[in-house]
């Protein structure tokens, strides 16, 4: 395994040139390299040139956006629970995402085998994880066994390639049990409930070991009462999941908070984008539910193969109670006005 | 133990008490120095020579009469009738590996070796009639196939039951039963808990005093005095009531602490009686062996297993949170709060005083007041009771269930990959030596279904040796230890099962089993009620058998025979002739003829 340079962009901006060695891609989409100055290993992600599809070059570009939106919002005390991103180089023909290393193993195999301990645990990390990415306005969308990892003591979500910002509006993704419902249909607004929902399926397979194709039966399982009215039709919040966890919520010392010092890297990035995808307009996200605006400037649509998205270009933006009624309002004035003339005519 | 030295494939090696030489007749003659090296050896008490070939010449240090040779002038061997003189051609396949077979059986050794004594210069060309006990391994494949699905079969999720008969802990743990003996109260006398009940009940008492002293003269004071106690009532009642609440989103029996906390709060934190560790894991000890030994399906014990796991973990008490706000309910602190005033407007207070003083008593509501406070003690106790007195017990429960069925799961996966891989191996076997009589065989793999179950229970025997360690790391509490040395056990049991199916037989119990189920039925009906067994062990000795020498070797024989008569043990009883050795083996049964040679016959330098 020789060395070789790796050229990327930090979070920051920053061009960088790092002495790496790479493991071989076992998966075409990703390897493990290590740095040569100091050992530290990195996950690249790329896509690879003889699968280079747009949807992947998108999926990868909304890694990076994600991963630097985390950073940005997440400052203090970055979680345990989500990767970290390293950089990014996507304008080469192979572009790449580095994250930090994965930790532990995909959590399918733990199946029915975590201890009690454990198992809260894990829980308690996984929604340690959506509360945090609900506060930074993110919105997973593919919590499922493979993108969740354990170690044995903590749990790392991995995977942003799907992920959307609260309130975008909702693709159809993924597949009963692990994705909600309404993100299966792709009806309504992007919401944390549908990680709330993709995260209580991944524990209740963790715990139990049982296969379910929908909503599972929680009456035998009383450790899983935190949850059970996660598949309600009035899910809690993943803080109030936390409460009843008995953990703190992750963000009561540390909110999150924008750092003003990356918009112009970001912004910079987004420009970037812009003119490789031909100068299209970004569609702005309905709803920004982090109290201080996040710059993020365009928010992509999130990718998806099945259907496929609606044109970028399209956005609804809200309409206000009287613009819809705004044409009836103009019936009304013209009928009242003809009428008056005609009084007045008449008399 | 018979070590075999095969001069024919180099030095020897490894020295025993039994050792069988093989050699053929031209290497033998050369092989003095090994030969010396052997015999002078003080590890070694007896040493069978068997010589292959023709023309049998013996090194010095097989001179005289202390030898003993086996002479096999041709491994084909012709049929020849030592009585009658009359000679048949045999089957025309090599007899050597049974021969070799044979002699490596202790039992066997020993009685070739004693037989030889009797024989002069202790030389004899062997020959046999012998039944072969072998599973082709057609079947053998077939029952490996078989048994590999019942250990790969998916978890079977069935009811819970109650589990053993005797089983106290698991029940209960589980919610299927109550605690054999009563609790008893959860509440420390003097305790701050039990004073804030105290003081609700006795402020409810006081409040319930005045009101009943009230009369009809009583002035105005009076029952604004007992709107006074009503208040103070609906205060404690509520201090209770939010103390318990408190006490449940406080308490988890997983952190260090509980009991002191449980402690300063006046609440009672002993398990109860036959609940401890050791005592829960005898009865999944239980549960596991009764289950193994009832044959059931690993699948269908993990399934039993986990919904204990599941059952029996805790709850929390943080989940009946919402249940004092449902015993008391705050509409009901509300009346307590601001009680409503008895009437005074004259008709009322005057005129109709007995029913306003009715309808003033139901209005302030003492009586839902103690039915309340008796309520939030009950649910009290019972939480203390469920989740934080039996909550260690119920964790242990369910993390020793789990770890079991995580430690079967993985048992199960090693078998059934051993067993595939076994079938491949049979499968690309032939079939048994044409040399040998094959009614058993033939019996044997009728049998397929009885095959199938003696080694399914062999290997659920197995399963219960390996956890043996299990228990006492799961009594500990270190479940991760469960798993530590496992895949060992397995390989190395597998091995030797493996070893003794191939060598002694499905007919012979192995070490680990304890049980003999369909092994007894199996003899009986393919060894006992065997008619070529019987006769094979009733041939008489100057009869008929297969001779293991040329055509042209007879003339050098004697027409004497020596027989050893042999079975193996598991059939031992029935109607078996006198003198028969009892081999450990279960592959052969029959008659093993040793013919002297004639005086001359061997070049042993005389």
């Amino acid at each position: 395994m020789g060395s070789e340079p790796l050229r990327f962009f930090s979070p920051e901006g920053h061009e960088v040139t790092w002495e790496v060695e790479a493991e071989p891609y076992t998966d075409p989409f990703e390897r493990r390299i290590t740095t040569v100055v100091d050992g530290t290993r990195l996950i690249e992600r790329r896509v690879p040139r003889s699968e280079g599809h747009d949807h992947l070059y998108d999926l990868l570009e909304n890694e990076a956006r994600m991963g630097a939106r985390l950073l940005a919002l997440l400052r203090r005390g970055y979680p345990a629970e989500l990767p970290r991103l390293i950089g990014y180089n996507l304008d080469v023909a192979e572009p790449i995402v580095l994250w930090s290393d994965h930790r532990g193993e995909p959590v399918g195999r733990y199946a029915g085998r975590l201890l009690l301990a454990e198992q809260r645990e894990l829980a308690a990390g996984l929604f340690r994880a959506v509360r945090i990415l609900s506060a930074c306005g993110i919105v997973h969308r593919r919590i499922e066994p493979g993108t969740v990892r354990w170690d044995g003591a903590a749990v790392q979500l991995t995977g942003f390639g799907q992920a959307a910002l609260v309130g975008d509006r909702r693709t159809r993704l993924g597949e009963a049990p692990y994705a909600a419902p309404a993100q299966r249909e792709g009806h309504g607004r992007v919401a944390a409930a549908d990680d709330l929902w993709s995260a209580a399926m991944v524990v209740y397979r963790t715990v139990t070991g049982r296969e379910v194709s929908d909503r599972p039966d929680l009456g035998p399982v009383p450790a899983l009462q935190p949850i059970q009215d996660v598949f309600s039709a009035d899910p809690p919040s993943a803080a109030e999941v936390l409460a009843r966890l008995r953990m703190p919520d992750p963000l009561q010392g540390a909110p999150v908070e924008p750092d003003p010092g990356l918009a112009e890297a970001r912004a910079a990035f987004d420009r970037a984008r812009r003119l490789k995808t031909g100068g299209e307009p970004v569609p702005q996200p309905v709803s920004q539910p982090v109290s201080q605006p996040v710059d993020r400037p365009e928010p992509a649509a999130p990718p998806s193969p099945e259907p496929p998205a609606a044109p970028r270009a399209w956005r609804a933006l809200p309409t206000r109670w009287w613009e819809r009624r705004l044409p009836l309002f103009a019936a009304i004035v013209l009928v009242v006005l003809v009428v008056a003339l005609l009084i007045r005519v008449v008399s | 133990m018979v070590e075999v030295l095969d001069l024919r494939k180099g030095a020897p090696e490894r020295l025993a008490a039994r050792m069988l030489v093989v050699a053929d007749t031209d290497r033998l003659a050369t092989a003095q120095p090994e030969l010396q090296q052997v015999l002078g050896s003080r590890m070694v008490r007896s040493v069978l020579v068997v010589a292959m070939g023709p023309d049998l010449r013996l090194p010095p240090a097989l001179y005289g009469e202390t030898r003993r040779v086996l002479w096999v002038g041709d491994p084909r061997g012709i049929v020849w009738g030592v009585e009658t003189g009359e000679a048949a051609s045999g089957p025309g396949a090599s007899a050597e590996p049974v021969l070799l077979d044979l002699l490596t059986q202790p039992e066997l050794f020993d009685a070739v070796a004693g037989a030889l004594r009797e024989i002069p210069y202790g030389t004899a060309s062997p020959g046999w009639r012998i039944v072969a006990g072998r599973v082709d391994p057609a079947t053998l494949a077939q029952v490996f196939r078989e048994v590999a699905e019942i250990f790969a079969a998916p978890q079977q999720a069935g009811p819970i039951g109650s589990g053993p008969p005797g089983a106290i802990a698991l029940p209960v743990l589980t919610g299927a039963a109550e605690l054999p003996a009563a609790p008893g109260d959860a509440l420390v006398a003097g305790g701050r808990m039990e004073g804030l009940y105290q003081r609700a009940a006795a402020r409810i008492d006081a409040a319930e005093r005045a009101l009943g002293a009230l009369r009809y003269f009583s002035p105005a004071p009076a029952r604004a005095a007992v709107l006074d106690k009503v208040m103070a009532a609906g205060q404690a009642l509520a201090e209770f009531r939010d103390a318990i609440v408190r006490l449940f989103q406080e308490i988890d029996p997983a952190e260090e602490d509980t009991a002191d906390k449980l402690a300063g709060h006046g609440i009672k934190y002993t398990v109860p009686a036959g609940m401890d560790d050791r005592e829960i894991v005898g009865e999944l000890r239980a549960e596991v062996e009764t289950a193994l030994a009832e044959r059931r399906s690993p699948g269908r014990l993990i399934a039993r297993l986990l919904a204990l796991a599941d059952q029996s973990a805790p709850i929390g008490s943080a989940a009946f949170i919402l249940d004092p706000g449902q015993i008391c309910p705050d509409v009901l602190l509300d009346v307590l709060h601001e009680p409503e005033r008895f009437p005074e407007r004259p008709l009322e207070r005057w005129i109709f005083w007995r029913r306003s003083m009715l309808r003033w008593r139901t209005a302030l509501a003492l009586g839902p007041a103690r039915v309340a406070l008796e309520g939030l003690r009950a649910k009290l106790g019972a939480v203390a009771v469920s989740e934080w007195r039996l909550g260690r017990a119920r964790a242990h429960a369910s993390d020793s269930a789990r770890t079991l069925a995580d430690a079967l799961g993985e048992l199960a996966e090693r078998v059934a990959g051993t067993l595939r891989r076994w079938n491949a191996q049979e499968t690309g076997l032939g079939a048994a030596a044409p040399v040998l009589a094959e009614e058993v065989v033939v019996r044997l793999r009728d049998r397929a279904g009885r095959l199938r179950e003696i080694i399914t229970g062999d290997l659920h025997d197995a399963v219960g040796r390996w956890l043996e360690p299990a228990w006492i790391s799961l009594e500990q509490g270190v479940y991760r230890e469960v798993r530590d040395g496992l895949a060992d056990r397995v390989e190395e049991t597998l091995r030797q099962y493996r070893h003794h199916l191939a060598h002694r037989g499905v007919q012979e119990r192995p070490d680990f089993a304890t049980g003999d189920t369909g092994r007894q039925d199996l003899i009986d009906a393919v060894w006992r009620q065997s008619q070529q067994v019987d006769r094979a062990l009733r041939a008489p000795s100057g009869g008929p058998m297969l001779q293991l020498c040329g055509d042209r070797d007879l003339a050098l024989l004697l027409h004497q025979a020596h027989a050893v008569r042999f079975a193996p043990r598991a059939v031992r009883g029935g109607n078996a002739p006198p003198g028969v050795i009892w081999t450990e083996s279960g592959q052969y049964a029959g008659t093993l003829r040793l013919v002297p040679l004639r005086p001359g016959a061997v070049d042993d330098g005389v």
